[in-house]
């Protein structure tokens, strides 16, 4: 079939990267309005205290500070950073507390925004935050969700009980799971819990809001949903403003990783814009960026698996207790999103979920690549695999038993499984790994100081939120008098390459060349309506609008052909006219035909005809998540005396549908699995068990793995087209990051047969656990995430 | 919590002299690569009214690298030159290893090695391999000049023994014995709690007799574990004139484990940090001895020295 493609399926390059590698691509940071103050936040000292009085005369003072506010120039109506929940109907709210003002009216983490500046540059900006005072009166910190969940706890909120944020139990809990763990052959649970692995996107948050000369706002702002962004801020923080009183602009994005779904200095921009009457840009250090802008949530969980000795699964059960940190924005809904990918990978009758999220004086946490399920994979492959010991199976052979198949419930249970290669994808990546030779049963380990093993992990993952998130997108072409494909389109190029895709689905869809196709978006003025990049969604959704595009303009441009033909003396009807790569031509007889470009040129430049141009819209509402799958296996060496562990080799296979352009598709999985690497053994977000501040605050002790600590891998992609995808295609986006952490986990127990119940597997927490044993190790205890 | 950089005077001085002048004056200090400078400078930690560059001032650039003459640098001379020279590799392994490890490779390009030296940083890379290779800092004032072990170059956390109207104007490594070698180890665990540091280093130079069996000269460092580089003397004595072999190594590497004072009030911290040290210890003792085993025929060699 791929031969009949001309792009979708192609290695090509992508169209913004040039501008990526010279340097020419205009980043927030990089633009300047003219008039343009700079904004900064001062931020709490404090992880929790009451904001006894400020005083900002000193620091209005200052020659060149234009304006300084605190939470008293606020809206008073309160809002989530998560912008999510105007993309959820409205029952669902619920996961979405609305819990922050824009500057804080009391601190509740090292970091809390207390009062913004603008001045005339940023230096002077920087010398007024010292000259604020303020006198704080400090509470006693709360900073594991265990101790905020006691009675009699310093409330963080003052309306919010127990400091209980959010508590839900599994929307899909089904049979009877008591009954099943009593009656099974076998049993098996594991606790463990993620660290806060931080995005760490190149560019820190910054944001610029001015206000046009019609009073109308315009914020420029790496955001990742721009439209769903606009939508949150004017209906729940700056409530006089409408939809089409503001104009977002996301230039080029430098990283988002899930941080840029969650707001972040643009409210305080424009509160700044708009008391000041100018331009006004925030910006953070990445010092800042550490200690107060977004992280994984972390998630406490234990999961229990039963099991029939011939190796069914006859349930599981799962509690998560997560930290959100001080404020909510998006815990509520990764931890909800874990639990439908944990609970629903593998055929299970009887399944139980329990969630319960806590504040804390901690940074707020926020989505993150993945979404919930790098958290769940890590502790329920780790389940899976103690059960699968427990009645002596390969591990392997065990989640072949239990996939689930075609008709069967998705892991969002109202959703029916289409389609699912998720099999073959194990099968062909064991087959490369030499999964057979290498795993050698469940016996005693091997000795010696440095020892190997062996082990694996599967996963379920969106294409989308179809069923249940507000799933559609429009795009907009439009074809210029040299056949130059203008294709408009809302995803936010965040380095992922989804612009490129896009293309090259434009261009074999209208039959224009890839190389004249010129991509637009980012604009909520120019664009349509679109939720943003995430999720996995961009290719499937957005791909699914603009090949509906592509198909109205192939369409045009064979009837205006027609005319075309007749000139040459040929009869053909519409049918019978075919259009590809730039040229037009008879489908029986395809030497006969044109350059498209007499077509587009009299499409425009037409006297004494009708006039317009060709151009046409194309829509796509998603009702699946349309899930894509990966198996990956791991290979490991332990270090016995230091507890070091190095990946020796990683091999995936992902159940893409179709890869539009494999070679981003294989970037997007090898990238995804450094960043699943680091999150299993380097990356550690620390904070101080006393005062609550960030200690892993550079990339200095915040260790982010390095080309030397990429492992030999090999990504493979199994290639059956989704009828729903986009000339087949499924996403790629998140999946990658979900399977390292468990895989290598496994892998550790292999080789020395310890497992390791916090994340990062770092070196101190392997050494400590071989010289003590799991039950003694501290990354078990309540405060696992922070002490260990 | 990081600052915005606030703007600062930037002065390229032409001698020792001026240079060190200019950076007397309050508010003022010296700079060569800048990247621990300017890290400092944004966390708040220091602010400066005038940054002195020594990288204009002509003679801090020489550069010379002999395994029978030694190892001598300017204070201009980046660690990438150093990371990129073949008999630094072979005959100062230990200092060799910091430079390749060194995380993010980059700084390589932008910093010298004198420069982070002379930052004082507690757990840096590049003091512990020289503290093993017995250098010898060379402290001058632009008329005359005076060398210190680098032993006795740290007082404190970020303090050295650069006076005012002084710097380092370069350092001197000497040759290594003919049958000796020397390695450089690290290993990378989180900072929990504030006062606790992100890693441990060790470096050791083992030299050996003609035979290649006793040790007739050792020294052992351990670094990140407190304000500066801690040499175990006892160890060090201790296994001069001991057979070069397991034993040795392992008893040297308990003293190792004995002579650290803890960072922490957390026992487990404590339990990895003596644990690491004692592994570390042992491993570049091992590994030192294993390169002084090794040397090749000096003829195979000697063209490479000119």
């Amino acid at each position: 079939m791929s031969a009949e493609l001309s792009y979708v399926g192609k290695r090509l390059p992508k169209p913004d990267i040039a501008g990526k590698v010279t340097g020419e691509a205009k980043y927030t940071e990089d633009l300047v309005i003219p008039g343009m103050l700079e904004g900064r936040l001062l931020r709490s000292p404090h992880a929790h205290a009451l904001i006894k009085r400020i005083d900002t005369s000193k620091a209005a003072a200052l020659p060149g500070v234009v304006c300084v506010l605190t939470h008293k120039d606020c809206p008073r109506q309160k809002f989530s950073r998560s912008t999510m929940a105007e993309a959820l109907p409205e029952f669902a709210f619920t996961g979405e507390r609305q819990d922050q003002y824009v500057l804080s009216d009391k601190a509740r983490y090292v970091g809390d925004w207390i009062a913004a500046v603008a001045a005339e540059d940023i230096y002077i900006a920087e010398r007024a935050l010292d000259l604020i005072e303020v006198e704080y009166e400090v509470l006693p910190s709360i900073l594991d969700p265990f101790s905020a969940m006691e009675s009699g706890a310093t409330k963080i909120h003052d309306d919010v009980r127990n400091n209980v944020a959010f508590e839900m139990d599994h929307p899909f809990n089904s049979g009877d799971v008591e009954k099943a763990f009593a009656e099974a052959d076998a049993v098996a649970e594991f606790s463990g819990v993620n660290s806060r692995q931080k995005h760490l996107h190149l560019e820190t948050d910054a944001a610029i809001a001015y206000l046009e000369a019609d009073s109308r706002l315009v914020i420029i702002s790496p955001s990742q949903g721009p439209h769903l962004a606009k939508k949150h801020l004017t209906r729940r923080v700056f409530t006089d403003l409408d939809d089409g009183d503001i104009r977002w602009i996301s230039p080029a994005i430098g990283g988002g990783f899930g941080a840029r779904l969650a707001l972040g200095v643009e409210p305080v921009a424009v509160l700044l814009a708009r008391a000041c009457k100018r331009p006004v840009r925030v910006t953070s250090t990445r010092e800042e960026d550490f200690s107060g802008y977004s992280s994984r949530t972390d998630q406490h969980q234990t999961i229990r698996v039963a099991a029939s000795r011939d190796g069914r699964l006859l349930a599981i059960d799962q509690k998560i207790v997560a930290d959100s940190g001080a404020y909510l924005s998006h815990s509520a809904t990764t931890s909800i999103v874990n639990m439908q990918k944990t609970l629903g990978l593998l055929r299970c009758d009887n399944v139980r979920g329990h969630l319960t999220v806590a504040y804390t004086n901690t940074p707020t946490t926020s989505g993150f690549r993945g979404y919930g399920n790098p958290e769940g994979a890590f502790v329920l492959q780790q389940a899976l695999d103690r059960l699968a010991e427990k009645i002596g199976m390969d591990p392997m052979e065990f989640r072949l038993k239990n996939l689930k198949q075609v008709g069967d419930p998705s892991c969002f249970v109202p959703v029916v499984l289409e389609h699912t290669k998720l099999e073959d994808c194990i099968r062909l990546a064991a087959d490369r790994f030499e999964w057979s030779k290498k795993w050698k049963g469940w016996g005693p380990k091997q000795g010696g100081r440095y020892r190997r093993g062996v082990g694996m992990s599967i996963l379920t993952h969106a294409s989308g939120a179809g069923g249940f998130l507000l799933e559609h997108s429009s795009a907009v072409m439009k074809v210029l008098s040299d056949g130059t494909l203008n294709l408009i389109v809302s995803p936010c190029e965040m380095g992922q390459g989804i612009l490129g895709a896009l293309a090259q689905v434009g261009a074999e869809s209208s039959g224009l060349r890839y190389e004249q196709v010129r991509v637009t978006t980012g604009d909520t003025d120019v664009t349509l309506f679109d939720i943003g990049s995430h999720a996995s969604r961009s290719m499937l959704v957005i791909g699914n609008a603009v090949a509906a595009a592509g198909d109205k303009i192939k369409n045009q441009i064979k009837a205006l052909a027609v005319a075309k033909f007749e000139l040459r003396q040929v009869a053909a009807t519409a049918e019978q006219i075919d259009v590809r790569e730039g040229r037009v031509f008879l489908v029986d007889n395809p030497a006969v035909g044109f350059d498209i470009r007499e077509v587009a040129y009299d499409a425009i430049y037409n006297f004494g005809a009708e006039g317009g141009q060709i151009v046409a819209t194309g829509s796509y509402l998603s009702t699946s998540h349309h899930p894509n799958h990966q198996a990956a296996f791991a290979e490991v060496e332990v270090d016995t005396e230091t507890g070091m562990v190095t990946v020796e080799k990683y091999v995936v296979a992902h159940d893409i549908g179709r890869a539009i352009n494999p070679l981003l598709v294989e970037a997007q999985l090898e990238g995804s699995a450094v960043q699943g690497i680091g999150f299993a053994l380097t990356e550690d977000f620390v904070v101080d068990p006393v005062t609550g501040e960030v200690l892993s605050d550079s990339l200095l002790t915040y260790r982010l793995p390095t080309t030397m600590d990429v492992p030999d891998m090999e990504n493979m992609l199994v290639e059956d087209p989704l009828p729903a995808g986009p000339f087949g295609a499924k996403g790629v986006g998140e999946a990658g990051l979900v399977n390292p952490a468990p895989s290598i986990a496994n892998a550790i127990y292999d080789a020395v047969g310890i497992r390791i119940h916090s994340l990062p597997m770092s070196a101190d927490k392997v050494l400590w656990t071989l010289r003590h044993g799991e039950r003694a190790a501290p990354g078990s205890s309540r405060v696992s995430g922070q002490t260990l | 919590m990081g600052r915005v950089l606030q703007p600062f005077e930037f002065v390229e001085p032409s001698t020792v002299d001026e240079a060190v002048g200019l950076a007397s004056e309050t508010g003022s200090r010296l700079f060569a690569g800048g990247c621990e400078l300017v890290l400092s400078l944004r966390r708040g930690v220091v602010r400066y009214k005038r940054l002195v560059s020594i990288m204009g001032v002509p003679g801090l650039d020489g550069f010379r690298a002999h395994p029978k003459h030694g190892l001598e640098f300017g204070a201009q001379v980046r660690i990438r030159r150093l990371a990129n020279h073949i008999w630094v590799g072979k005959r100062w392994a230990a200092l060799h290893e910091a430079i390749e490890q060194l995380h993010p490779p980059h700084i390589m390009n932008m910093g010298t090695v004198v420069g982070n030296v002379c930052s004082a940083v507690p757990y840096y890379d590049l003091p512990t391999s020289l503290y093993a290779h017995r250098a010898m800092v060379r402290i001058g004032d632009g008329r005359a000049g005076r060398d210190i072990p680098i032993d006795d170059f740290y007082l404190g956390p970020r303090l050295t023994a650069v006076g005012p109207g002084e710097m380092v104007t370069s350092i001197f490594v000497p040759p290594p014995a003919a049958d000796a070698g020397s390695a450089f180890k690290k290993i990378y665990k989180a900072r929990r709690r504030s006062d606790d540091l992100h890693k441990i280093n060790a470096a050791a130079y083992v030299a050996l007799d003609a035979a290649k069996e006793t040790i007739v000269d050792a020294t052992l460092v351990i670094g990140s574990v407190g304000a500066m580089p801690i040499r175990i003397v006892d160890a060090e004595t201790g296994l001069v004139g001991k057979a070069a072999g397991h034993a040795a190594y392992e008893a040297a590497a308990e003293i190792a484990a004995g002579a650290v004072a803890p960072m922490t009030d957390a026992a487990w911290v404590e339990e990895i940090r003596t644990e690491w040290i004692r592994i570390l210890a042992r491993d570049v003792l091992e590994q030192a001895a294993s390169r002084a085993r090794s040397r090749h025929d000096p003829a195979e060699d000697a063209h490479l020295a000119y």
